[in-house]
């Protein structure tokens, strides 16, 4: 787990430190932080002695951010991190949301394609209806709306 | 910050369900998108006003007239989905005019779609699609445009189906890295050659050849190639000519039908080579270097000819995979193990033997005949051995009869019987073999 702890250590492995948009400091190995392009980027802009701050990020967020850098730092053999994947995807809808956006703006490539893997496999194989119930939207079309794109896309909707 | 695990594992559903998914950017939903096939995510287009255009932005493009056979029962209902579909593709590629396609999948059965390839193939290409599969189980031949030869951005490309490769002079494939033919017609042997060389960083190439497709000398000579694959039924009576120059070649598959003449240039880097098909010695020299070999009982059998005067020794090969399944088959096993000094897993994956008759009449079995001398490999490497399929006939029995009592560094030998439910008389000779055998290793082994 990820703490706020400064760098105290005389390890040789340098400390980024990012601030979430609610002010939380987590002091994170720069291999790890640097798996974010986002973070990289604001690094080489001089960032890199001072605290980072993501202002699009809420702590709770980070926080399971900052363990997934963790976790994909260490070393950890393909078949470990498969599974610890498959587990760190495990969660509400909301929090996928939160995660997606935020790896979105961090720009780490490969958990954004985790995530978006795991929310297209909610979506497969379903009914419009039933992704509509999933995820809560709301039909705005009229009836007469919704039976031109149907037309239209006939083969997609056989 | 709070302890534990700062979000609950996947719980009971709270309360409201509100529609967060639709406030995500397009980047994000298009990423999701694109992990559907192109009709689910066109599906997508009638849950809200939200989603009616995200799919457009989807990088990843696969159309497929093969329709269900629902559809399919009623030809005039077949052809108002196949105009949708044609409207639905001509639009798609409308709307990402300019922007990117990272991939393209077409498939095509029916002739109504036929005519509309060359148009869609010439639309892609201007999104600078990076991998382009193009597919028609349509018999007649047609041309692909000019091109899809000079796309540089093309990273991955495939073509099944009748198409005619009429090149043009400057082929030009910087960023082509795996390339599919699949019976495709080519104008001559240059033509071919040249393709090949137009692709400077070409790492996989898998060519399907059958009948007469303009090429009798097949030359792939392509520096950067690790992995090829080459499967060929070709037309009785012509002289075909295979010669490959891969010098760091990594994987071969290679499955020919008939006796054509293969040559391969020694390719020091090879690991695994799949051989199904005819085989010949000059063939062998050419992959004496790998480490793992995968042989067909037809590979086998092919091989009877190259007695072991003629086999190379393969210095590197450390498994030995052998697809036997009928008697003559097995001829050349003595040569192969004289020949593998440092064979470690032999295996017989699926040793389909004949089955003898109840009767005992109808017997055919396979010889064995041992090595003069023991191979190197049963002294001092060879530690596993795998028999699948085994029925008890003579030849299997002294076959591992002898390996058990030569293979002096042997650590486990795995024999699973066939399956023979429903005869429990054959069940039960296999098992009393199953105890002959068991003992006979107990007794070598002392």
């Amino acid at each position: 787990m990820a703490s706020s702890e400064s760098t105290t250590t005389s390890t040789t492995t340098k400390v980024l430190r990012l601030k979430s948009s609610d002010n939380e400091i987590f002091g994170v190995e720069e291999k790890a932080a640097l798996q974010s392009e986002t973070i990289k980027s604001l690094a080489e802009d001089g960032y890199s002695e001072d605290v980072i701050p993501l202002f699009n990020v809420e702590k709770k967020t980070l926080a399971k951010i900052v363990e997934w850098l963790n976790k994909h730092a260490s070393g950890s053999s393909k078949e470990e991190l498969k599974r610890w994947d498959a587990d760190f995807v495990d969660v509400d809808k909301d929090v996928l949301y939160d995660l997606l956006l935020a790896s979105n703006y961090l720009n780490i490539e490969v958990l954004l394609h985790q995530l978006a893997q795991k929310v297209a496999d909610m979506i497969k194989g379903k009914k419009p209806e039933e992704i509509r119930q999933l995820f809560g939207i709301k039909n705005d079309f009229t009836p007469e709306e919704e039976a031109e794109i149907r037309r239209e896309n006939a083969w997609a909707f056989e | 910050m709070d302890t534990g695990r700062p979000f609950p594992k996947k719980s009971a559903n709270i309360g409201d369900n509100v529609d967060r998914i639709s406030k995500l950017p397009d980047e994000a939903l298009c990423h999701i998108l694109s992990f559907l096939t192109t009709k689910q995510a066109v599906s997508t287009s009638i849950l809200s006003k939200r989603w009616e255009h995200v799919w457009t932005l989807t990088p990843n493009l696969d159309f497929s007239d093969q329709f269900s056979y629902k559809f399919a029962e009623d030809y005039s209902n077949c052809t108002t989905v196949f105009s949708s579909l044609k409207d639905y593709v001509d639009r798609v590629l409308f709307y990402h005019g300019g922007s990117i396609v990272r991939k393209f999948h077409l498939q095509c059965i029916t002739k109504d779609a036929s005519p509309n390839i060359y148009a869609w193939v010439c639309a892609v290409l201007a999104c600078n699609v990076q991998e382009l599969i193009v597919e028609t189980s349509f018999c007649n031949s047609q041309p692909l445009p000019w091109r899809v030869f000079t796309c540089k951005t093309l990273v991955v490309l495939r073509i099944n189906g009748m198409f005619v490769l009429d090149l043009p002079t400057n082929i030009c494939f910087p960023c082509l890295k795996i390339l599919s033919l699949a019976h495709v017609v080519y104008v001559d042997d240059v033509s071919m050659h040249k393709l090949f060389s137009s692709c400077p960083i070409l790492e996989d190439l898998a060519i399907v050849r059958q009948g007469w497709d303009g090429v009798q000398i097949m030359n792939i000579s392509v520096p950067s190639l690790k992995r090829l694959s080459i499967s060929s039924h070709y037309f009785a009576g012509c002289k075909y000519k295979t010669e490959i120059k891969t010098p760091f070649l990594e994987y071969i598959e290679f499955k020919d039908s008939s006796l054509t003449n293969s040559s391969m240039s020694v390719s020091s880097s090879l690991v695994e080579a799949r051989i199904d098909g005819r085989c010949s010695s000059e063939f062998l020299n050419g992959i004496s270097q790998v480490k793992v070999l995968v042989l067909s009982g037809d590979a086998m059998s092919s091989l009877n000819y190259v007695r072991d005067s003629t086999m190379p020794t393969f210095q590197n090969l450390t498994k030995l995979m052998l697809y036997v399944s009928e008697f003559i088959n097995w001829e050349p096993l003595p040569d192969f193990l004289n020949s593998s000094p440092k064979l470690e897993v032999l295996v017989f994956p699926e040793a389909r033997l004949v089955v003898p008759k109840e009767n005992g009449r109808g017997f055919r079995g396979f010889y064995w005949h041992s090595p003069e001398m023991e191979p190197e490999c049963l002294l001092s490497s060879l530690k596993t051995i795998e028999i699948n399929n085994f029925v008890g006939m003579p030849g299997e029995i002294y076959l591992a009869e002898y390996l058990l009592q030569y293979a002096e560094v042997l650590e486990m030998m795995t024999i699973r019987g066939y399956n023979f439910s429903g005869r429990p008389r054959m069940q039960k000779k296999l098992e009393a073999l199953r105890n002959e055998i068991i003992d006979f290793a107990r007794d070598s082994s002392d």
